[in-house]
C-alpha cells in the first residue's frame, strides 16, 4: 500500500510496477490538498486517508485506515450504513451532496462531500470521498440572515416614521386646500352676478314667458328686489302695460296684463328717460324727475319704497320695461345694481328676440314640413347630390336605390350607378355644378342594394344646398317602360328576319296608321315596293272600305281589353285585285293605350291549298299504311290512337274497335302488357328503336305470335306518341318449333344410335368371346382335354351363339315392328301351361330363375294369344326383374285371367326405375340412369311393348327407386264368346 | 409356379381362360365379381390378374384402384379383359395403372403373348 493505485482499465502491467513520475505528483497532492479526501474499499473500510481529512474527523491517519467507514457516520445513518454505501458505489460516476461527519470526539459537523466509485483491475472497487467543511459557510450564511433580519427591521421603523411624516404633510396640503377653496368661493360670490347675466345671456327658454320668469326671478335675487315686473309697451310707446310680476316673498309670478298701466301722457320724464336709454331710478326717499311723476300715481299706492327701471330695446325700438321695485325700507341703488339692471333690460330683448326667432322658426319648420311631406310622398324620387354623395334622398328615390337612408347617403352615388352609366351621369353632375350647358332629362342604371338593376330617368337642376352648389334631382323607374321597349324592339329586331320571311304577313299599326309591315305581307300577299305602305292609313290593304270600317269597329273594344280579334276579309294589292286573307290583331299594350296593334294576316287560299295538299298527303300515306302487310299503329300513353287494316286484321279485331283502346287489350295479361313496357320504353326514351318478338292475345282469344318493332315521335317526350309495325310470325314460329323439334329428334336418335353401338359392342363381344376362345381350346388342346370337357365346351359355344342369336332376335324384331312387319297370329292356348314351361325354360338355362315366385288366379286360362309375343313379353319382363333386384328378393309373377282380359304381373324388390326414366321406359335402347354395370340390350321393354300394342293390350308400370317396380300387362280377350 | 387370378362375371369366358392357363402351366385363381377378385388377391398374392372392367357393383376399375392402394398388392402387374368400347378406355385404363389390355373377343395366342409380356421374367410354370 506504498502508492495509490487509482488507474484507468487500459493501463498496462509494467506500468502498475513502478510508480509513475505523474503518481508521486499525485501523491504530494494527496497529502498537502486542504480537501479532506479518503478511499474507501469494497468491505466499506478505509484503504487510504489524507492529512486534512484526519484534521476534519479528529484522529490519527493510522488510527483510520483499515478501520470501517462508520466510525466517521452520523448515528443516524448507522441502522442503514451498508445499503447507503451500496448506493454509492452503484451510483451514477460523481454525486456531490452533504453530509454530516462524526468526529472523533462526537462533534458532528457539515461537509460537502463527492464520492467517485472506482473499479481497479482486480476487481474490486473503491470508492474516493472528497470532504470539505462548510460548517463555517454555513455559519456565515446564518449570520448574514440575521444581518438581514436586523436590516429589515431597520427599513420598517423608517418606512413607519416616513409614512406618519407624510400624512402630516397631506394633512398641511389639504388644510392649504380648503383655504385656497374657500377664496375660490369667495371669487366665485364675486362673479356671481355676472354669471347670473350669462347665465340668462345664455338662456334657452322655450318660449319667451318662461325665459321672462327666470329674468325676473334672477333679477329679484340678484337685486333683492320684492317684486320685478315686465311692462310692455304699446302703441308706439305711448303706454306700457304690465305683463307679468315676481313677488319674491310668495316665489310667485303674476301674469299676463293685470290692468296695471303707465301712459307717456302722465309720465313723460319716465318715457324720455327710457328713450334715452337710462335706467330710471324713483325713491319715496328723495325727489327728482321721475320719482316725482312715479311717487304719487305708483309708488306710494304700491307700497313701493324704491324702483328700478330700464328699457328692453328690439331694432331700435322700445318694446318693454323691467321694473325692480323694493317694498318697505328706504334703498339706495348701487352702481352695480344700475349697470346689472341694464343689462338685464338687454337680456329681456334677447329673450324677446330669440321667442321671435323661435316663432319664425317653427313656422318655417311648419312650411317646411309641409314641403317635406309634398316631397316624401312624391311619386318621382328627388334627391339632392353635393360633393359626390347624396345629401338628402325621399323614400321614393331609396326604394329606387334599394338602400337605407344611411347607406345611400354615407357612398358615393356614383357608386350606386352601373358601371357603363357612371362616366355620363359624372360628367353631367360636374358640368351641372359648374353652370355648363348639360343635357336636363336622360336616363341610367342604378345598382340596387341588393344588386338588381333599375332604369332611371334623371331630370336634374342646380341648386344651393346649405349655401354651396348642388343638384336637386328628380329620377322616375323607367325600367318597365324601358323593358317593354326594349323587349319589343328586341322582339321587332331579332326575330326580324323571321318575322320578314314568316309565312304570314304582320304589320303593326299605330293610330290606324302602318308603322311596320313585313317583306311578305308588303311585297308578296299585297304587290307593294318595300317600304311602300309604311305610314299609310290601314285602309288602304282593305278591298272594301266598308270592310275596313267593320273591322275596326269589330276590333276595337276587343283590343281595349287586351283580347285578340280575328276576322277573315278581302285585302287589295296594289294592283287592285284582291285576296283572302284572315287576320288577327291585338294591344301591343294591354290598354290599348296607343292605339298600337300588332297583326297577323294569313292568305287563306294558300292556307286551303295547303289544307287540301295536306289531306292528299294524308290519304296517300293513309292508302299506303293500310296496304302494307305490316300492321301499323300509332299509340300516345300505350292507347292506339290510329291503327291500320294490317294491324287489326293480326289481333282479328275491326280497326275501328282498336282505337281509343289501351293496347293491354290485346296482351296476353296485364303481366305480359306490364313487362312489355318496361323492356320497350327505356329503349324508346335513348331514341333507339325497340324491336322484339311477343306473344298478343287476338280478339278470339288465340295467341299470335309477332315480331314487333317500335320508334318514338321524339324520344325526349314519349308523351308524342310512338309507331309501333306488327308483323304475324307464328308461321316462322310453327316452323322453328317443328324444327327445334326434329333436332332434338335427331339428337335423340344420334344418342340411341351410340347406345346401340355400345350395346352391341358388349353384348356381341362377350359371346363370341366365349365361341373364339372355346373352339380355339378345342382346336389346339384338343388332344390334352379330356371327352367331358370338350363337350363342355362345345355346349358353351352353343349357348352363346343361343344367346347372341337371341340378340339378333330382339334386335331384329326390333327392327320388324318399327317397319310395321311384325307377325301377329293369336291361337287359343292355355296360358297357365304356357308359363309354367317358359319358368321352367328359364330355370334350366339360368339358376337365378329360382326365385321367382309364380301364382295364377281365375278359372279359365284358355286364352287366343299369340304365343310368341306372350313369350316375349315375360322372358323380358322376368329378366329384368332378375337382373335388377337381389338375389335374395324374391320375384312374384302373377297371372290372372279374369272375365274379359288376361293380365300378368311382375313385380321385383330391386332398384326401381327413376322417374324421370319412366316416361321413355319403353323406347327402343333406352335404358334407366340407374342400371350401373347390369347389361342389358334396351331392347326388353320395347320388345314387351310392342307386343303388348299388337295385341291391344296395355302397360302399366309402378315403380320407387330404391324399393321396386311392378309391370302390369292387360292383354284383352279375344276369345270366341 | 406362376400364380394367376382371373376376375371375370362373365363365366365362360372366365372359365376358358383357367382352363387356357392352366394348361399352359399356370396356377389359376378365379372370381365371378370384383370384390371376390379383391379378397383372392390380397390372400393369394397372384403374380398377375386378369380382370374384366365391367361388372356389377365392384367393377374392374375400382378393382386395380384397390390394388395400387394396398403396398401388398400395388406391384401386381395387371391386365384389363374388357368387352366394352367406349372411347378412350385403352388410355384410362394406362392412366389407371394398367400393365395391360385385351380386348374381347381374343384368341388364345393374344392372351398368352399378354400374360408373358406382362409376368416378371422368370419361367413359365416356375
Amino acid at each position: 500500500m506504498s502508492s495509490l493505485r487509482i488507474q484507468g482499465g487500459g493501463v498496462k502491467s509494467e506500468a502498475l510496477r513502478r510508480p509513475r513520475p505523474e503518481a508521486e505528483l499525485l501523491e504530494a497532492a494527496f497529502d498537502v490538498a486542504r480537501v479532506g479526501i479518503c478511499i474507501i474499499d469494497g468491505q466499506g473500510r478505509f484503504f487510504r486517508v489524507n492529512p486534512h481529512f484526519c484534521e476534519l474527523v479528529g484522529y490519527a491517519p493510522d488510527e483510520l485506515t483499515g478501520s470501517p467507514w462508520t466510525v466517521v457516520a452520523p448515528p443516524d445513518l448507522l441502522p442503514n450504513a451498508d445499503r447507503f454505501l451500496e448506493a454509492l458505489f452503484g451510483d451514477s460516476p460523481k454525486v456531490q451532496r452533504e453530509w454530516r461527519i462524526r468526529r472523533r470526539d462526537g462533534r458532528l459537523f457539515d461537509a460537502l462531500a463527492s464520492f467517485k466509485s472506482i473499479a481497479l483491475e482486480t476487481g474490486c472497487s473503491h470508492l474516493v470521498v472528497t470532504f470539505t467543511d462548510i460548517t463555517e459557510r454555513l455559519r456565515a450564511e446564518q449570520e448574514i440572515q440575521s444581518l438581514n433580519r436586523e436590516l429589515e427591521e431597520r427599513v420598517a421603523q423608517r418606512t413607519e416614521q416616513l409614512v406618519a411624516l407624510n400624512a402630516q404633510l397631506n394633512s398641511e396640503v389639504a388644510e392649504r386646500r380648503r383655504a385656497e377653496q374657500a377664496q375660490e368661493e369667495r371669487a366665485e360670490r364675486l362673479t356671481r352676478q355676472r354669471e347670473l347675466l350669462l347665465e340668462l345671456a345664455q338662456l334657452d327658454a322655450p318660449d319667451f314667458p318662461s325665459a321672462l320668469r327666470a329674468v325676473l326671478k334672477s333679477t329679484s335675487s340678484a337685486l333683492e328686489a320684492a317684486r320685478v315686473s315686465y311692462w310692455k309697451m304699446v302703441d308706439e310707446p305711448k303706454s306700457c302695460v304690465r305683463e307679468m310680476l315676481y313677488l319674491r316673498d310668495a316665489d310667485q309670478f303674476v301674469e299676463g296684463a293685470d290692468g296695471m298701466s303707465l301712459e307717456a301722457a302722465k309720465h313723460p320724464q319716465l318715457f324720455a328717460a327710457l328713450a334715452a336709454g337710462k335706467p330710471v331710478i324713483a325713491s319715496c326717499a328723495q325727489s327728482g324727475g321721475a320719482t316725482n311723476e312715479l311717487a304719487e300715481t305708483f309708488l306710494r299706492p304700491n307700497g313701493i319704497s324704491a324702483i328700478l327701471a330700464v328699457a328692453v330695446w328690439q331694432q331700435g325700438r322700445i318694446v318693454g320695461m323691467v321694473s325692480a321695485a323694493h317694498v318697505g325700507s328706504a334703498r339706495h341703488w348701487l352702481h352695480e345694481e344700475i349697470d346689472f339692471s341694464a343689462a338685464i333690460g338687454s337680456i329681456v330683448a334677447l329673450a324677446l328676440e330669440s321667442a321671435r326667432r323661435r316663432r319664425l322658426l317653427a313656422e318655417l319648420a311648419e312650411s317646411e314640413r309641409k314641403y317635406r311631406h309634398v316631397v316624401e310622398n312624391a311619386n318621382e324620387g328627388i334627391v339632392i347630390a353635393q360633393d359626390g354623395m347624396l345629401r338628402y334622398a325621399n323614400p321614393k328615390a331609396l326604394e329606387f336605390t334599394g338602400r337605407s337612408l344611411e347607406s345611400a347617403t354615407r357612398t358615393p352615388f356614383l357608386d350606386m350607378i352601373h358601371p357603363e352609366d357612371r362616366g355620363r351621369v359624372g360628367a353631367n353632375y360636374l358640368k351641372r355644378l359648374r353652370g355648363e350647358p348639360v343635357e336636363n332629362h336622360y336616363s341610367f342604371r342604378v345598382i340596387r342594394g341588393d344588386g338588381s338593376i333599375l332604369l332611371l330617368e334623371i331630370s336634374a337642376v342646380a341648386v344651393e344646398w346649405e349655401g354651396r352648389p348642388a343638384t336637386l334631382n328628380f329620377l322616375a323607374d323607367i325600367s318597365e317602360r324601358h323593358e317593354l321597349e326594349e323587349s319589343l324592339r328586341r322582339t321587332l329586331s331579332e326575330r326580324e328576319s323571321i318575322l320578314e320571311t314568316a309565312i304570314v304577313g304582320i304589320a303593326r299599326l299605330r293610330r290606324a296608321r302602318i308603322s311596320w309591315i313585313n317583306r311578305r305581307f308588303e311585297e308578296q300577299m299585297c304587290g307593294y315596293a318595300r317600304g311602300e305602305l309604311v305610314g299609310r292609313s290601314q285602309r288602304i290593304l282593305y278591298f272594301d272600305p266598308a270592310e275596313a270600317d267593320r273591322a275596326s269597329g269589330e276590333a276595337l273594344p276587343l283590343l281595349e281589353t287586351g283580347q285578340i280579334y280575328t276576322t277573315e276579309t278581302r285585302l287589295k294589292r296594289r294592283d287592285g285585285t284582291h285576296f283572302w286573307a284572315h287576320i288577327s290583331g291585338r294591344a301591343v299594350d294591354p290598354d290599348y293605350r296607343n292605339e298600337d296593334s300588332i297583326w297577323v294576316v294569313m292568305d287563306v287560299s294558300e292556307a286551303r291549298n295547303l289544307q287540301e295538299s295536306l289531306a292528299r298527303t294524308l290519304s296517300e300515306r293513309e292508302i299506303i299504311l293500310r296496304s302494307t302487310l305490316v300492321g301499323i299503329t300509332f299509340s300516345v300513353d300505350r292507347v292506339h290512337q290510329w291503327v291500320n287494316e294490317t294491324f287489326a286484321r293480326i289481333l282479328g279485331y275491326e280497326p275501328r274497335e282498336l282505337i281509343g283502346i289501351r293496347s293491354d287489350a290485346h296482351f296476353p295479361d296485364l303481366a305480359s302488357w306490364q313487362r312489355f313496357g318496361d323492356l320497350a320504353y327505356p329503349v324508346l326514351r335513348t331514341g333507339h328503336p325497340y324491336s322484339t318478338e311477343w306473344q298478343m292475345r287476338r280478339k278470339d282469344g288465340g295467341l299470335v305470335w309477332c315480331q314487333i318493332h317500335g320508334q318514338a315521335v321524339d324520344p325526349a317526350d314519349l308523351s308524342r306518341g310512338t309507331i309501333w309495325t306488327f308483323v304475324d310470325i307464328s308461321e316462322r314460329k310453327r316452323a322453328e318449333e317443328e324444327v327445334r323439334r326434329a333436332l332434338a329428334r335427331e339428337r335423340e336418335l344420334s344418342e340411341l344410335k351410340s347406345r346401340f353401338v355400345s350395346m352391341t359392342s358388349h353384348e356381341f363381344r362377350t359371346p363370341l368371346a366365349t365361341i373364339l376362345s372355346s373352339t380355339e381350346l378345342l382346336r389346339d388342346y384338343g388332344d390334352r382335354l379330356p371327352e367331358a370337357e370338350r363337350e363342355e365346351l362345345l355346349g358353351m359355344v352353343k349357348t352363346a351363339v343361343k344367346r347372341m342369336t337371341e340378340m339378333l332376335e330382339q334386335v331384329l324384331f326390333i327392327g320388324r315392328a318399327e317397319a310395321g312387319r311384325l307377325e301377329f297370329s293369336p291361337a287359343p292356348l292355355d296360358v297357365r301351361a304356357l308359363c309354367g314351361s317358359l319358368l321352367e325354360e328359364m330355370a334350366r338355362g339360368r339358376p337365378a330363375a329360382r326365385r321367382i315366385r309364380f301364382d295364377c288366379e281365375g278359372g279359365r286360362f284358355e286364352r287366343v294369344l299369340d304365343e310368341k309375343l306372350v313369350r316375349h313379353i315375360l322372358t323380358n319382363l322376368l329378366d329384368n326383374a332378375l337382373k335388377y333386384s337381389p338375389e335374395e328378393r324374391d320375384v312374384s309373377f302373377r297371372l290372372r285371367c279374369e272375365g274379359e282380359r288376361t293380365v300378368f304381373e311382375v313385380s321385383d324388390q330391386g332398384i326401381g326405375i327413376p322417374l324421370e326414366d319412366q316416361a321413355h321406359l319403353f323406347e327402343t335402347f333406352h335404358r334407366a340412369s340407374n342400371v350401373g354395370t347390369v347389361s342389358g340390350t334396351g331392347l326388353g321393354l320395347a320388345i314387351v311393348k310392342k307386343s303388348a300394342d299388337l295385341h291391344g293390350g296395355t302397360i302399366h308400370v309402378d315403380s320407387i327407386r330404391g324399393r321396386g317396380t311392378r309391370f302390369t300387362v292387360t292383354i284383352p280377350d279375344r276369345s270366341p264368346a | 409356379m406362376t400364380r394367376i387370378l382371373v376376375i371375370d362375371n362373365e363365366a365362360p369366358i372366365r372359365a376358358n381362360i383357367e382352363r387356357l392357363l392352366r394348361l399352359e402351366g399356370f396356377e389359376v385363381i378365379g372370381a365371378e365379381g370384383g370384390a371376390r377378385g379383391l379378397e383372392l388377391a390380397r390372400e393369394r398374392k397372384p403374380d398377375l390378374v386378369l380382370c374384366d372392367i365391367v361388372m356389377p357393383e365392384v367393377d374392374g376399375f375400382a378393382v386395380l384402384a384397390a390394388l395400387k392402394a394396398d403396398p401388398g398388392t400395388r406391384d401386381i402387374p395387371f391386365v384389363f379383359i374388357t368387352a366394352s368400347a367406349a372411347p378412350h378406355e385403352r388410355a384410362i385404363c394406362f392412366e389407371r395403372g394398367a400393365t395391360g389390355y385385351l380386348s374381347k373377343p381374343f384368341t388364345l395366342a393374344e392372351v398368352m403373348a399378354m400374360v408373358r409380356d406382362c409376368l416378371p421374367q422368370r419361367g413359365a410354370g416356375g
